[in-house]
């Protein structure tokens, strides 16, 4: 293809990213459904974790993915935990209680995800019960938002 | 009786390469999200790509020409171009999507890293593309990418609510969160009817060197080929629903879908949801790209197809191996591929019509199909099916924005 | 050429494929040549290819940036050199006598270096 061609090309898909990647990041003003749905959302990943867990504990996965999928899901968690950290997340008014009970809820759950990525049965099977009862505390909760 | 064999071994191959990125993190999302609520939704997109492919097919076997001819034609120079750029950039997004689901499913399977698998995949493909004629290409992608299979099996495995199942068949509209239910219906439309799929059926129509005579595989194809391909889709929702729902898990993450499969099944369950992924997505990937290289070469008029050999069309070649280095480098930035394929659904949908029309217009216009024009049927559905497409590609983006990306 | 003996020039050559006597693919109909005085008779002469073609058919800025973007190279087909008309305008002569497809020209010993192709 002529030079031009690629050039604008170029430009294109880097403005297309650029834009894509911006997307989504930046502080927020939370209001009473945004904390709503960070708790769900800190719920799905103890459930989540938990599941894997139980899976692990079990001998059901391979190596490799436990690992990857455990990993990938503390990293998923710390950014939750990282945009309600006091600097980042607003809350509307009278929320800032919430927000802190939300705040220690997903601290506690990417407390108890982190271990899982190394893992073996015995401490999967704690894991499991851990996070399973962090997943009803945070749908309590989230149904209490 | 080779014949029937022939026909039998191309409908395989059109189911196992029937979903890709799009349907699979959408079909779960909205089984996690709705339950088995969106289910009708799929088979109204099954019908429109049928509906679609099938025209397109026809168009190739008699007239010769694929898509983007007919859109340069039809649309003319001004408005084809912009149709052509529209499709580009969508095309781009979806590759760079594909590309992105081949390495996480790679470090899914091996734990190395990511940005290693990246590379490490996009030269596998630009391997296999290069080495492979056409059809074996299609075929192997195809058959393995029938692993997915797995996922109806422990669909029935998770004994879901049958009647509920049956009630999601049903055209409906969820009441609680309307906006999320549209949301995820456009979705799962668009990620039924991509387009990349109709410019790559209809130029594969012409490398495979289809005449009138192959209309009856033409159809077999379209119809038995992509209606089993939706059933893998009802596959993932149901898994979904009956799995992720009752927990609370909002699948954000590839391997998750894969645990819908381990979970039933085992060990043996998941590295068949991970090997199924890896070859339907990587078959996306090379339909994706050639896709983009098709309608650049057919709109301007260049030499074109994998049959003339990559010296005879050069510039063809010289094309796919850019896009494929594009999607790469977009992957490399380190955006999310979930994301990413978020976005190329939606963004496919918003450019849809513009492909669809001319597609419409030439497969009714006699002078270049002669008794093989649309039909009555052929008109009934192409036209319901533009009114369905003109709906979903205005209201994407509004969608998209008032329910931020289907978080409510 | 159509059974009625006319050709819709709009729909039935502009912006088609053409295919030379090889059956190779060698560009689009980019443009049309016309002679004829408004009022009198219009004959087609010949197709006109390449950038420099198409370029006049785009909107003013879009016109001006693919000038830039592309050098204005025009390939003139003589009306006499088109055989048929259908879905493709296929010529009587091949691409290299008239001039088409040096574009794939250009790029083919470069991509043929490349073991396997």
């Amino acid at each position: 293809m002529p030079p031009g061609v690629r050039r604008l090309g170029a430009v294109l898909v880097f403005a297309v990213s650029l834009g894509l990647v911006g997307c989504g990041s930046g502080s927020q003003t939370l209001d009473a459904t945004a904390l709503q749905k960070q708790a769900e959302t800190v719920e799905s990943f103890a459930a989540e974790g938990a599941l894997l867990a139980g899976e692990i504990a079990d001998g059901r996965t391979t190596g490799p993915f436990a690992q990857v999928q455990a990993a990938a899901l503390t990293e998923s968690a710390q950014k939750v935990v990282d945009s309600l950290a006091p600097g980042k997340a607003k809350p509307a008014p009278g929320l800032a209680n919430k927000l802190a009970r939300v705040r220690s809820q997903a601290k506690l759950v990417l407390g108890w995800l982190r271990p899982l990525e190394h893992a073996n049965k015995v401490t999967a099977s704690r894991l499991q019960s851990r996070l399973g009862e962090q997943a009803s505390n945070a749908k309590q909760l989230a149904e209490s938002l | 009786m080779k014949r029937i064999f022939e026909v039998a071994l191309g409908i395989l191959a059109a189911i196992g390469g029937f979903v890709d990125i799009g349907d699979i993190v959408f079909n779960t999302a909205a089984g996690a999200t709705f339950g088995y609520g969106l289910l009708w939704v799929v088979v109204l997109g099954v019908g429109g790509i049928i509906t679609y492919s099938e025209m397109c097919g026809r168009v190739a076997a008699v007239s010769k020409q694929p898509v983007f001819d007919a859109v340069r034609e039809r649309l003319g120079l001004a408005t084809g171009l912009v149709a052509l750029v529209a499709a580009q950039i969508v095309n781009l997004l979806t590759l760079a999507a594909e590309v992105g689901g081949i390495a996480l499913t790679l470090q899914l399977l091996s734990g190395l890293p990511y940005r290693a698998l990246i590379l490490l995949g996009v030269l596998a493909l630009a391997v296999v593309i290069w080495v492979l004629p056409f059809g074996w290409i299609e075929r192997v992608f195809g058959y393995v990418g029938l692993c997915l299979l797995v996922f109806a099996v422990a669909a029935i495995k998770l004994h879901p609510d049958w009647g509920e199942v049956a009630k999601g068949f049903v055209p409906h509209v969820n009441t609680e969160s309307p906006l999320v239910y549209g949301y995820f219906a456009v979705g799962l439309l668009g990620a039924a009817m991509t387009p990349y799929e109709v410019y790559f059926y209809s130029s594969g129509a012409v490398e495979e060197g289809w005449t009138p005579k192959d209309l009856g595989i033409n159809k077999a194809n379209a119809i038995i080929g992509y209606g089993l391909g939706g059933f893998l889709s009802f596959a993932l929702m149901i898994t979904a629903g009956a799995l992720f729902l009752p927990l609370g898990i909002e699948p954000e993450l590839l391997g998750t879908v894969a645990l819908g499969a381990e979970v039933p099944l085992g060990q043996i369950g998941l590295i068949l949801a991970l090997v199924g992924t890896l070859f339907a997505v990587g078959g996306a990937a090379i339909d994706t790209c050639f896709s983009g290289a098709y309608n650049l070469a057919q709109f301007l008029g260049w030499e074109w197809g994998k049959y003339r050999g990559e010296a005879r069309a050069p510039r063809f070649t010289l094309t796919w191996l850019v896009l494929l280095a594009l999607g790469f480098c977009i992957v490399m930035t380190g955006i999310d591929p979930i994301l990413l394929t978020e976005y190329s659904v939606i963004f496919s949908v918003v450019a849809l019509p513009f492909t669809y029309i001319p597609i419409l217009l030439v497969a009714n216009d006699k002078s270049h199909m002669e008794r093989y024009a649309n039909g009555r049927v052929a008109n009934t559905l192409g036209l319901f099916y533009l009114l369905v497409i003109l709906v979903v590609s205005l209201t994407a983006i509004p969608l998209m924005l008032l329910t931020n990306m289907g978080q409510g | 050429m159509s059974t009625s003996g006319e050709l819709d020039l709009a729909y039935g050559v502009l912006d088609h494929q053409l295919v030379d006597s090889e059956g190779r693919r060698c560009g689009k109909v980019d443009d049309l040549e016309l002679e004829g005085k408004a009022g009198a008779e219009l004959r087609i002469t010949a197709l006109l290819v390449g950038p420099g073609a198409w370029r006049g058919r785009l909107p003013g800025p879009f016109a001006r940036l693919a000038g830039r973007l592309f050098a204005r190279k025009l390939v003139r087909v003589p009306w006499d050199v088109v055989e048929s008309a259908e879905a493709a305008v296929h010529l009587g002569k091949t691409a290299s006598e008239l001039g088409l497809g040096r574009g794939d020209d250009r790029w083919r010993k470069r991509i043929a270096r490349i073991p396997g192709s």
